[in-house]
Protein backbone atom coordinates (compact mmCIF):
# COMPACT_ATOMS: atom_id res chain seq x y z
CA UNK A 1 0.00 0.00 0.00
CA UNK A 2 1.33 3.53 -1.09
CA UNK A 3 1.40 5.95 1.82
CA UNK A 4 0.79 9.50 1.38
CA UNK A 5 2.22 11.84 3.75
CA UNK A 6 0.72 15.29 4.20
CA UNK A 7 3.48 18.04 5.17
CA UNK A 8 1.55 21.13 5.35
CA UNK A 9 -1.63 22.63 5.93
CA UNK A 10 -2.38 25.92 5.13
CA UNK A 11 -5.58 27.05 6.14
CA UNK A 12 -6.84 30.12 3.70
CA UNK A 13 -10.22 30.53 5.85
CA UNK A 14 -10.88 33.78 8.19
CA UNK A 15 -11.18 31.40 10.82
CA UNK A 16 -8.96 28.66 12.75
CA UNK A 17 -9.65 24.97 11.68
CA UNK A 18 -8.31 21.90 13.88
CA UNK A 19 -7.04 19.02 13.17
CA UNK A 20 -7.06 15.25 14.24
CA UNK A 21 -5.55 12.17 13.28
CA UNK A 22 -7.85 8.98 14.81
CA UNK A 23 -5.04 6.68 13.19
CA UNK A 24 -2.09 8.02 15.34
CA UNK A 25 -3.07 11.10 17.93
CA UNK A 26 0.63 11.65 18.35
CA UNK A 27 0.98 13.42 14.73
CA UNK A 28 -1.43 15.81 16.06
CA UNK A 29 -0.73 17.16 19.77
CA UNK A 30 -2.10 13.81 21.09
CA UNK A 31 -5.41 14.94 20.55
CA UNK A 32 -6.21 17.83 18.15
CA UNK A 33 -4.17 20.56 16.85
CA UNK A 34 -4.80 23.92 15.76
CA UNK A 35 -4.07 25.98 12.77
CA UNK A 36 -4.35 29.74 13.29
CA UNK A 37 -6.70 31.70 10.73
CA UNK A 38 -4.45 32.64 7.39
CA UNK A 39 -1.44 30.48 8.19
CA UNK A 40 -0.27 27.50 6.78
CA UNK A 41 1.58 25.08 9.58
CA UNK A 42 4.02 22.22 8.62
CA UNK A 43 2.98 18.82 9.57
CA UNK A 44 3.16 14.91 9.46
CA UNK A 45 0.60 12.68 8.78
CA UNK A 46 0.71 9.87 7.21
CA UNK A 47 -3.28 9.23 5.46
CA UNK A 48 -5.22 6.42 6.85
CA UNK A 49 -5.89 3.87 4.81
CA UNK A 50 -9.34 2.41 5.46
CA UNK A 51 -11.36 0.29 3.02
CA UNK A 52 -14.54 -0.60 4.79
CA UNK A 53 -17.10 0.50 7.86
CA UNK A 54 -16.20 -1.39 10.67
CA UNK A 55 -12.52 -0.04 10.76
CA UNK A 56 -13.52 3.63 9.98
CA UNK A 57 -13.67 5.04 13.55
CA UNK A 58 -9.72 4.56 13.97
CA UNK A 59 -8.85 4.85 10.56
CA UNK A 60 -9.53 8.25 9.21
CA UNK A 61 -8.16 11.95 10.29
CA UNK A 62 -10.59 14.96 10.84
CA UNK A 63 -11.03 18.25 9.42
CA UNK A 64 -12.59 20.47 11.35
CA UNK A 65 -13.48 23.82 9.54
CA UNK A 66 -15.02 26.35 12.14
CA UNK A 67 -15.86 28.72 9.38
CA UNK A 68 -18.29 26.37 8.23
CA UNK A 69 -18.70 24.45 10.68
CA UNK A 70 -18.22 20.90 8.80
CA UNK A 71 -15.93 18.27 9.83
CA UNK A 72 -13.93 16.39 7.11
CA UNK A 73 -13.11 12.82 7.35
CA UNK A 74 -10.42 12.21 5.50
CA UNK A 75 -8.94 8.40 4.56
CA UNK A 76 -6.97 7.04 1.72
CA UNK A 77 -8.56 3.82 -0.77
CA UNK A 78 -8.21 2.54 -3.81
CA UNK A 79 -10.72 2.73 -5.40
CA UNK A 80 -11.27 2.28 -10.05
CA UNK A 81 -7.59 0.73 -9.88
CA UNK A 82 -6.46 4.73 -8.63
CA UNK A 83 -5.58 5.22 -5.01
CA UNK A 84 -7.33 8.22 -3.92
CA UNK A 85 -7.56 10.40 -1.13
CA UNK A 86 -11.32 10.54 -0.20
CA UNK A 87 -13.68 12.41 2.00
CA UNK A 88 -16.98 12.99 3.92
CA UNK A 89 -18.83 15.39 5.96
CA UNK A 90 -21.26 13.36 7.98
CA UNK A 91 -18.59 10.79 10.21
CA UNK A 92 -19.39 7.87 8.41
CA UNK A 93 -17.06 5.98 5.69
CA UNK A 94 -18.74 5.96 1.89
CA UNK A 95 -17.51 3.72 -0.64
CA UNK A 96 -15.83 5.82 -2.48
CA UNK A 97 -16.62 9.09 -0.75
CA UNK A 98 -15.83 12.82 -2.30
CA UNK A 99 -12.75 12.88 -3.87
CA UNK A 100 -11.03 15.14 -2.31
CA UNK A 101 -9.93 17.68 -5.65
CA UNK A 102 -6.42 18.34 -7.32
CA UNK A 103 -5.05 19.45 -9.98
CA UNK A 104 -5.27 16.92 -13.11
CA UNK A 105 -1.54 17.28 -14.26
CA UNK A 106 -0.04 16.36 -10.35
CA UNK A 107 1.72 13.31 -9.77
CA UNK A 108 -0.59 10.00 -9.15
CA UNK A 109 -1.18 9.99 -5.18
CA UNK A 110 0.86 7.29 -3.29
CA UNK A 111 4.15 8.64 -5.05
CA UNK A 112 4.40 12.04 -3.91
CA UNK A 113 4.03 13.77 -0.39
CA UNK A 114 1.09 16.32 -0.34
CA UNK A 115 -0.09 19.60 1.44
CA UNK A 116 -4.15 20.02 1.80
CA UNK A 117 -5.42 23.59 1.35
CA UNK A 118 -8.61 24.66 3.15
CA UNK A 119 -9.59 26.81 0.72
CA UNK A 120 -11.57 30.30 1.90
CA UNK A 121 -14.89 28.71 1.25
CA UNK A 122 -14.14 25.86 3.36
CA UNK A 123 -13.83 23.27 0.81
CA UNK A 124 -10.30 21.19 0.98
CA UNK A 125 -8.29 20.39 -1.78
CA UNK A 126 -4.54 18.69 -2.60
CA UNK A 127 -1.77 20.22 -3.82
CA UNK A 128 1.44 18.40 -4.39
CA UNK A 129 4.03 19.52 -1.84
CA UNK A 130 7.49 18.03 -4.04
CA UNK A 131 9.49 15.30 -5.20
CA UNK A 132 10.49 12.36 -2.46
CA UNK A 133 13.49 12.25 -1.89
CA UNK B 1 19.65 30.15 7.78
CA UNK B 2 17.37 28.42 5.29
CA UNK B 3 16.53 30.10 2.35
CA UNK B 4 13.14 31.04 1.02
CA UNK B 5 12.67 31.77 -2.38
CA UNK B 6 10.26 33.38 -4.36
CA UNK B 7 9.41 31.83 -7.91
CA UNK B 8 5.89 33.15 -8.91
CA UNK B 9 4.09 36.26 -8.16
CA UNK B 10 -0.08 35.82 -8.72
CA UNK B 11 -1.78 39.22 -9.23
CA UNK B 12 -4.88 38.52 -8.26
CA UNK B 13 -6.28 42.05 -7.99
CA UNK B 14 -8.03 44.61 -10.72
CA UNK B 15 -4.89 46.76 -10.97
CA UNK B 16 -1.26 46.65 -11.76
CA UNK B 17 1.09 45.29 -8.68
CA UNK B 18 4.97 46.35 -8.93
CA UNK B 19 7.32 44.00 -7.08
CA UNK B 20 11.10 44.99 -6.32
CA UNK B 21 13.64 43.02 -4.34
CA UNK B 22 15.88 46.09 -2.84
CA UNK B 23 18.07 43.37 -2.38
CA UNK B 24 19.05 43.03 -6.00
CA UNK B 25 18.05 45.76 -8.26
CA UNK B 26 18.27 43.44 -11.08
CA UNK B 27 15.09 41.74 -9.51
CA UNK B 28 12.34 43.95 -10.08
CA UNK B 29 8.55 43.00 -11.92
CA UNK B 30 5.28 45.10 -13.00
CA UNK B 31 2.63 42.67 -12.73
CA UNK B 32 -0.47 43.63 -14.70
CA UNK B 33 -4.17 43.32 -13.96
CA UNK B 34 -5.28 39.39 -13.13
CA UNK B 35 -2.15 37.71 -14.15
CA UNK B 36 0.43 35.43 -12.62
CA UNK B 37 4.39 35.56 -13.79
CA UNK B 38 6.76 33.38 -13.39
CA UNK B 39 10.05 35.59 -11.89
CA UNK B 40 12.63 32.34 -12.42
CA UNK B 41 14.62 32.12 -15.26
CA UNK B 42 16.75 28.74 -16.47
CA UNK B 43 19.84 30.49 -14.49
CA UNK B 44 18.18 31.13 -11.20
CA UNK B 45 14.69 29.36 -9.98
CA UNK B 46 13.61 32.73 -8.27
CA UNK B 47 14.30 35.70 -5.79
CA UNK B 48 15.66 34.71 -2.58
CA UNK B 49 13.61 36.73 0.37
CA UNK B 50 15.85 39.15 2.40
CA UNK B 51 17.08 38.49 5.27
CA UNK B 52 17.15 41.85 7.69
CA UNK B 53 17.31 41.45 10.99
CA UNK B 54 17.91 45.31 11.94
CA UNK B 55 16.32 48.89 10.85
CA UNK B 56 19.32 50.62 9.74
CA UNK B 57 19.63 47.76 7.27
CA UNK B 58 16.33 47.52 6.03
CA UNK B 59 16.46 49.64 3.14
CA UNK B 60 18.36 47.46 0.99
CA UNK B 61 17.10 44.06 2.41
CA UNK B 62 13.78 43.43 1.96
CA UNK B 63 11.20 43.11 -1.58
CA UNK B 64 8.65 46.24 -1.57
CA UNK B 65 5.30 45.30 -3.23
CA UNK B 66 3.08 48.24 -4.54
CA UNK B 67 -0.55 47.31 -5.10
CA UNK B 68 -1.95 50.26 -7.30
CA UNK B 69 -5.76 48.60 -6.82
CA UNK B 70 -5.15 49.02 -2.73
CA UNK B 71 -2.82 51.77 -3.23
CA UNK B 72 -1.10 49.99 -0.46
CA UNK B 73 2.53 48.82 -0.34
CA UNK B 74 3.72 46.22 1.19
CA UNK B 75 7.66 45.08 2.61
CA UNK B 76 8.46 41.44 2.86
CA UNK B 77 11.20 39.83 4.85
CA UNK B 78 12.66 37.37 7.05
CA UNK B 79 13.84 37.20 10.33
CA UNK B 80 14.28 34.85 13.31
CA UNK B 81 12.84 36.98 15.80
CA UNK B 82 11.49 36.34 18.99
CA UNK B 83 11.84 32.24 18.45
CA UNK B 84 10.34 32.73 15.31
CA UNK B 85 12.20 32.33 12.11
CA UNK B 86 9.60 33.19 9.57
CA UNK B 87 8.84 35.62 6.86
CA UNK B 88 7.37 39.22 8.03
CA UNK B 89 5.54 41.91 6.41
CA UNK B 90 5.01 45.94 7.31
CA UNK B 91 2.42 48.17 5.65
CA UNK B 92 3.97 51.42 6.44
CA UNK B 93 7.42 50.84 4.83
CA UNK B 94 9.37 50.10 8.53
CA UNK B 95 11.32 47.01 10.06
CA UNK B 96 9.78 46.26 12.86
CA UNK B 97 10.83 43.71 15.96
CA UNK B 98 9.53 41.08 15.44
CA UNK B 99 7.16 42.45 12.92
CA UNK B 100 4.21 40.43 11.62
CA UNK B 101 4.28 36.81 10.23
CA UNK B 102 3.29 37.23 6.65
CA UNK B 103 -0.32 35.19 5.91
CA UNK B 104 -0.32 31.97 4.46
CA UNK B 105 2.84 29.47 4.25
CA UNK B 106 5.03 32.04 6.96
CA UNK B 107 7.82 29.45 7.74
CA UNK B 108 11.30 30.28 6.26
CA UNK B 109 12.64 27.67 3.29
CA UNK B 110 11.86 26.24 -0.18
CA UNK B 111 9.93 27.88 -2.22
CA UNK B 112 6.85 30.33 -2.33
CA UNK B 113 4.17 32.15 -4.62
CA UNK B 114 3.28 35.76 -4.15
CA UNK B 115 -0.24 36.20 -4.16
CA UNK B 116 -1.49 39.23 -4.49
CA UNK B 117 -5.69 39.77 -3.87
CA UNK B 118 -8.11 42.11 -3.05
CA UNK B 119 -8.15 41.19 0.73
CA UNK B 120 -4.17 41.33 1.09
CA UNK B 121 -0.84 39.86 0.06
CA UNK B 122 0.08 35.90 1.45
CA UNK B 123 2.70 33.62 0.68
CA UNK B 124 1.70 29.86 -1.10
CA UNK B 125 3.47 27.08 -1.46
CA UNK B 126 5.34 26.70 -4.43
CA UNK B 127 6.06 23.04 -5.92
CA UNK B 128 9.32 22.68 -7.32
CA UNK B 129 8.52 21.24 -10.67
CA UNK B 130 12.12 21.04 -12.41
Amino acid sequence: METTVIRLIDNRTDMPISVTNKENLKDTNNGSRDIPPNQGEQITISIPWCDNAVSFARHHMEVTVQKTGTTWSVWQAEFDLRVKVLASTDWAWHNPGIELYRPPDDPPIGTNDVLIVIEESGKLRIDPWGHRV
Amino acid sequence: MPITTLTTIINSTEGQVRVANFENSAESVTCPARTTIDIGSKSKIGWTIPWCTDAASFVYRHIRVEVQARGAIYCIWQADRSGLDAIRISTDENWHDPGDVIAGVSFVGNLRALEISPSGVRLNWEYNRY
